[in-house]
């Protein structure tokens, strides 16, 4: 197979020296391989010959990155490794200011890396866990499906007493390592998944730079945590296109709105949106008119069909941020919404026809749920299917309750995703 | 005029509670009684609201109760609004059915209900009601659309009218000698308890009484609520410390429970938190949601609960007496004390109720229209 054609990326463990090794590769889906350090002269001309091959990869902070001028690949070296918080562990979970599970998680990350730098691919990686040797593939398994689920690819790290027993042709090993191969063919499978956009009607805008960096990424983070699905823009690429649809623009930045920026978003809010932003940025906006005063953090105003929210304060908790946008823009535009989630997260995407639904289904206890798990959505199913690697893909039940359309989710480990087609355009 | 009240109006009512004084006995000659109305329903289909209307009507009908009355409707959302038990949705379980909710908002809007107000202090939350709706699925606008003037407030904290309304105990209460709550539950001619049929853990069952215990808001009665005022900032938290354990009192603005020696046991407390509201906040009307609920608990965080369905519906003008027919519906006594079921491990808070003159439990004293009792029993430890 053609490298181009594998999509998979393996970092190359430094204790293998044999270029025999590059046959075991070969056979597998992982077509790229990364070399933290210089490639050894043993390798480097077959490993050419045979494959992508990337020499000490510059990863980056994603706080960083200069996202109007990020590189293709955008490569981001302070992922995490997906889990449960540190204390984490079944009941035990160390619980977060959210109140909920903390978990570690990526997808944020690169959803918003994806937004920021369109038509880039995205390579994340983070440390190996402490007990690594120790673990089993399913761990490595749900690192992976957690960026391919949100469109990135994370270069496979072979813990070193696995690399070493898969060198040495040890059957344990090679069952582990087949099993990797197993998930990430799977994925490439279901590569066009990778480009349907985010199902969401809020729009994040920020420069994500300099002061700004950390409110915006905060907020991304921690409304993802709520399974509040968003889109990210840098203030040069909103226009009423991308806007189509939206229901609010969250603008984070402190500069105050101008120029074309401020025309769009004049325009998205006179025909019915709401924007949230600082009472600063809104400054050179005239024509605001006082919406009542119910609200302890925004003065709420009213500008043509819509709304603009003005923060009283600097973005100070960002979870309380996020909690706000979420409320102000209303639970009633979220594309789903789960029951007895406990650790899942989920991420809508829908179809470029807009006619199917996906939904991505994280679980960051890497156990089954303790409680049925249930997805529910606004919006009507025709049919829906249930798919997760090394299961055959089925029809998922669809039953309908007071509020809408719902689907049980069976126990799974790591990761499901639900397909649902339905009659209208998915992310209303 | 409200029934069972002779002329006083709510508004006077609440104005001359304040200055009765606390009697020094807690046994009264004779508690109130009222008329309960039990209906058969099967769903929360077509056939519900003819069995709602039909109940209103038994007990005098709802043009009576709420023609150009405000009307405040406190329903009860206990637990997470994100979690079930199994696959069942949390309103044929441990919420009232919004079918129930609607339903009856309609019937006062058609009787002529100036205003409803449907008031939860939602589940360790201050954030607006409808929102929470949405949080466990439901849509708020069928609600919005019932009546005329339909409006929702979230009572863990002063909200719209940003004060609070003193409630004060008749006799000094049990427990508590009075209570701040959101003007929801003053600013208004008729309150409602809309409940669900559910035992509890603490209290042995909840029903119309024990709905009302939500109402006490977070600011003042949760566990991070302000030491001397009020915290409007901080009304995520549950009752635990303040009214559960008595580990720490109520804002200091508040009236504050009498704690000198008493047992800091949830079985203990409990019971007499919820009947010295009843005692303190009038309530007018009970309807007791018992189409699909659960058994064995309150909210699906109780181990061994499950699902049933007992199609019932019980509405009541008295609350102690409305959920006394509806304990007598699961299956129990309601005149059973600490030690019986369904209080085996707490004090009954239909009999502390009953001593402070809320109502009766005694259903010899209570007429019963619609289904009689023993046709309508569903036991519940079955």
């Amino acid at each position: 197979m053609q490298p181009a054609s594998r999509p998979g990326l393996l970092e190359w463990p430094a204790s293998w020296t044999d270029p025999a090794l590059l046959g075991l590769v070969e056979d597998s889906p992982f077509g790229t391989l990364l070399f933290p350090q210089a490639l050894p002269e043993a390798i480097a001309a077959p490993a050419r010959a045979r494959f992508r091959v990337v020499e000490r990869p510059g990863w980056r902070k994603h706080a960083e990155i200069d996202w109007p001028r990020a590189a293709d690949p955008v490569l981001i070296g302070d992922g995490v490794w997906p889990a449960l918080g540190e204390a984490g562990g079944g009941d035990t979970a160390e619980a977060g200011p959210t109140g909920l599970p903390w978990l570690e998680a990526n997808g944020w990350i690169i959803r918003m890396a994806r937004d920021l730098a369109p038509g880039a691919e995205v390579w994340i990686r983070s440390d190996l866990p402490e007990d690594a040797d120790r673990a089993d593939a399913s761990l490595f398994a749900f690192a992976h499906c957690e960026a391919r689920a949100h469109g990135a690819a994370r270069p496979l790290s072979l813990p070193v007493r696995i690399a070493a027993a898969l060198a040495a042709g040890n059957a344990h090993a090679a069952s582990w390592w087949r099993a990797l191969c197993s998930v990430e063919s799977w994925w490439r499978e279901r590569a066009a998944w990778q480009a349907w956009p985010t199902a969401s009607r809020l729009w994040v805008v920020s420069d994500f730079a300099g002061p700004n960096q950390y409110p915006a990424a905060e907020f991304l983070n921690l409304a993802a945590r709520r399974n509040l699905a968003w889109r990210a823009a840098l203030p040069r690429h909103v226009d009423g296109a991308r806007l189509q649809g939206a229901a609010a623009v969250a603008y984070v930045d402190q500069a105050p709105l101008e120029g074309p920026l401020l025309e769009q978003l004049e325009g998205f809010v006179r025909q019915g949106g709401l924007l949230v932003c600082l009472e600063a940025a809104c400054r050179a906006w005239r024509g605001l008119a006082p919406a009542g005063s119910g609200h302890p953090r925004f003065q709420l105003m009213r500008f043509g069909k819509g709304r603009v929210a003005l923060s009283r304060t600097d973005w100070e908790d960002p979870y309380l941020m996020a909690q706000d946008v979420h409320l102000l823009m209303s639970r009633r535009h979220d594309v789903v919404r789960l029951f007895n989630p406990g650790s899942i997260l989920c991420w809508p995407v829908m179809s470029p026809d807009r006619r199917r639904l996906l939904v991505h289904l994280l679980n960051y206890s890497r156990r089954g749920a303790a409680h049925d798990v249930v997805l529910q959505t606004w919006a009507p199913v025709k049919a829906a299917l249930v798919e997760r690697p090394g299961s055959a893909r089925r029809a998922a039940g669809i039953r309908r309750e007071a509020g809408g359309c719902e689907i049980d989710i069976e126990p799974f480990d790591t990761y499901c995703a639900i397909e649902m087609e339905g009659n209208q355009d998915a992310s209303r | 005029m409200l029934p069972g009240k002779g002329n006083v109006t709510r508004r006077s009512f609440l104005a001359s509670a304040a200055a009765i004084p606390a009697a020094a006995g807690r046994v009264l000659a004779e508690a109130p009684a009222s008329r309960v109305a039990i209906a058969r329903c099967d769903t929360y289909g077509q056939e519900l609201h003819g069995a709602l209307a039909r109940l209103l009507d038994q007990l005098g009908g709802a043009a009576r109760l709420v023609r150009g009355k405000t009307v405040t409707v406190k329903i009860n959302l206990t637990g997470s609004p994100t979690m079930r038990m199994g696959r069942t949705p949390a309103e044929k379980a441990q919420y009232t059915h919004p079918a129930v909710i609607g339903s009856l908002v309609r019937l006062f809007g058609d009787a002529g209900a100036r205003r409803v107000q449907i008031a939860e202090g939602c589940f360790s939350s201050d954030e607006p009601l409808e929102e929470f709706l949405l949080a466990a699925g439901w849509d708020p606008a069928p609600l919005a659309a019932a009546a005329p003037q339909v409006v929702f407030e979230n009572t863990n904290t002063a909200g719209r009218a940003r004060g609070y309304a003193r409630f004060t105990t008749p006799r000094g209460g049990h427990l508590f000698p009075g209570f701040d709550l959101n003007r929801a539950y003053a600013d208004c001619d008729v309150v409602v308890s809309i409940a669900k049929l559910k035992e509890h853990a603490t209290c042995g069952v909840t029903l119309g009484m024990k709905n009302m215990f939500g109402a006490t808001p977070l600011t003042i009665y949760g566990d991070y609520a302000g030491k001397d005022e009020p915290d409007e900032t901080n009304a995520r938290s549950g009752r635990v410390m303040v009214m559960h354990y008595g580990r720490r009192p109520p804002s200091g603005s508040a009236p504050q429970p009498r704690e000198d020696g008493t047992p800091r046991d949830d079985k203990w407390r409990m019971p007499r938190i919820v009947a010295d509201l009843a005692a303190a906040l009038p309530v007018h009307l009970t309807v007791i949601d018992g189409i699909d609920t659960m058994a064995g608990g309150e909210g699906p965080w109780i181990p061994g609960c499950r699902p049933v369905h007992p199609g019932l519906l019980i509405a009541g003008l008295n609350p102690v007496c409305t959920d006394a027919v509806a304990t007598a519906c699961m299956g129990f006594d309601p005149m059973a004390a600490r030690g019986a079921p369904p209080f085996e491990r707490c004090d009954s808070f239909l009999e502390l109720a009953e001593q402070l003159g809320a109502g009766t439990r005694d259903l010899r004293r209570i007429e019963v229209a619609g289904l009689p009792v023993e046709k309508a029993v569903f036991r519940f430890r079955a």
